[in-house]
């Protein structure tokens, strides 16, 4: 059984930790886990975002790029994103234009894309226009995959979504009505997160929800009540992510989260969702917070995480779980049929690889 | 000063031009080591900065720094072996000065070399280093700053 001394221990032979203060009540809570989850741990590496470790080079550009149908534009401006996190995407703000984006990003190398935008006042991203180009390129490129972002919806809207080809269904759940009304300035219901999620439950699309960990101004509020209500559908996968106060309405006063306090909730949520795939993704503050998150997310037994932070790969060895890197979104590759497609693009992380150059 | 494709290059400076960073020796025997403003066009407004320690010792071209921009995450190499003997407090705060200010008030990290005399010899500067950099800028198909 590795006790706490022994993961102390390992924390303090990786070097990318030496600077690193750990929480010493959580790490004794985590060893217990540690020690029982051996499983294999994947690493992400989606090119919407460049990526360079002394772990690990993201050399699959252009492999998974983002899109949005609205290009930079959200009528919602909640206020821990206001728009910001579109801004880097590829826009596509019309049927045609989506079109000639893909034909593009294909040519580039593309497998696949992250479909979004931003939303009306009601949290819902107004796919309809688009759903006949959607189908299009689904048929045309029966192997594009899609993983879209589909705020909320009806059932109505969950099966114009299958029925276009869609291959992942992606939402925010939020279980605090406070987080609802106060950050996202919208007048819907906790209700009606979970009905969409019941909605895209129902389709044959795979399914997975996404909790911003700190959603409300950097506290956590809503968020165990999103896991319960997660719990209750045959989701294919979660996704945590956390959020990121450089993104944030700067005159709302949102601090970073704790990151002990999200390494408690991965620990939460690995209890509540026993056979559930857990994944860390590619949104949480950066720096030393990114790292401590990324550590604890490996000891809580996460399954997959991207964008590993320095020493990750190192602590995911060291406690004996074995890895392997793919160049997909986290969303897409959480089956065993989508992994075997990817494996064919996964990298064994035993070598180091430098294959950047300077910065590029 | 001198520019390269539109990107400021002090000729004054040394550089290891395959990790885009710049190094001044001060008259106290440490080296101030930051981006290029070629580097800071490519990573795009950095947003977080993370450097070693001071007292820590770092390998040449090894992580000195991690910084990490919207659409990018990565080291920032030290050019010499050496021991870090000051970071940038201001950074800490205002990464963003590492974009509008890289040689200046945008500086990375101090280190005390551990053998200069023999790690210079690796680092170029004046008109060779811009025929690098342009070189460099060529392969990587980059438009300019």
């Amino acid at each position: 059984m590795l006790i706490t001394s022994n993961l102390v221990k390992i924390l303090d032979g990786i070097e990318a930790y030496d600077d690193l203060d750990f929480h010493q009540p959580l790490l004794q809570r985590l060893s217990t886990q540690s020690s029982q989850c051996v499983k294999p741990i994947r690493f992400y590496t989606p090119s919407f975002k460049k990526f360079h470790t002394e772990e690990l080079c993201s050399s699959a550009i252009n492999k998974w790029p983002a899109v949005s149908i609205t290009g930079p534009e959200c009528k919602l401006q909640c206020d821990h994103c206001k728009a910001n996190i579109l801004k880097p995407m590829i826009p596509a703000t019309d049927p045609e234009m989506l079109m000639q984006v893909v034909e593009n990003i294909i040519a580039d190398g593309a497998e696949g894309m992250l479909l979004t935008g931003g939303s009306n006042h009601r949290n819902e991203v107004e796919y309809t226009p688009f759903l006949p180009v959607i189908t299009k390129i689904k048929q045309q490129y029966p192997e594009f995959r899609i993983a879209l972002h589909t705020a909320l919806v009806d059932q109505q809207q969950a099966r114009e979504l299958e029925s276009a080809g869609v291959d992942v269904a992606m939402l925010d759940i939020i279980g605090a009505q406070d987080t609802i009304t106060q950050v996202y300035h919208l007048k819907r219901r906790v209700e009606d997160f979970e009905q969409s999620l019941a909605a895209l439950s129902q389709t044959s699309m795979r399914v997975v929800p996404h909790i911003v960990i700190g959603l409300h101004y950097g506290h956590l509020l809503g968020e165990w009540q999103a896991l319960e209500m997660i719990a209750r559908y045959p989701v294919d996968a979660l996704v945590l992510v956390v959020v990121m106060p450089q993104h944030t309405d700067p005159t709302r006063m949102f601090v970073t989260p704790q990151a002990e306090t999200v390494g408690q909730f991965f620990l939460d949520a690995r209890k509540v969702l026993k056979d559930t795939e857990i994944l860390l993704g590619c949104a949480r503050p950066p720096g030393v917070s990114k790292q401590l998150i990324d550590a604890y997310a490996i000891m809580a037994g996460l399954n997959g995480m991207a964008h590993p932070s320095e020493g990750a790969i190192s602590l995911a060895s060291s406690l004996g779980r074995s890895h392997r890197v793919y160049s997909s979104c986290c969303s897409i590759a959480t089956t065993e049929a989508m992994l075997t497609r990817e494996a064919g693009h996964a990298t064994s992380v035993s070598r180091i690889s430098v294959a950047n150059i300077g910065m590029k | 000063m001198a520019t390269v494709r539109g990107c400021d290059i002090p000729d004054e400076l040394f550089y290891n031009v395959d990790s885009n960073v710049w190094a001044s020796l001060d008259e106290s025997g440490n080296l101030t080591i930051g981006m290029t403003s070629y580097a800071c066009s490519l990573s795009g407004q950095i947003v977080s900065y993370t450097p070693r320690k001071v007292g820590k010792l770092v390998k040449k071209n090894k992580s000195c720094a991690t910084v990490e921009s919207g659409k990018w995450v990565g080291p920032v190499k030290a050019p010499v072996d050496g021991e870090v003997v000051e970071v940038n407090p201001l950074l800490e705060t205002q990464p963003e000065l590492i974009n509008a200010d890289p040689y200046g008030q945008g500086w990375i990290i101090r280190l005390r070399p551990s053998h200069w005399s023999e790690d210079v010899t690796d680092l170029i500067s004046g008109d060779v280093a811009l025929a690098q950099f342009d070189k460099k800028m060529e392969v990587d198909g980059f438009g300019g700053c």
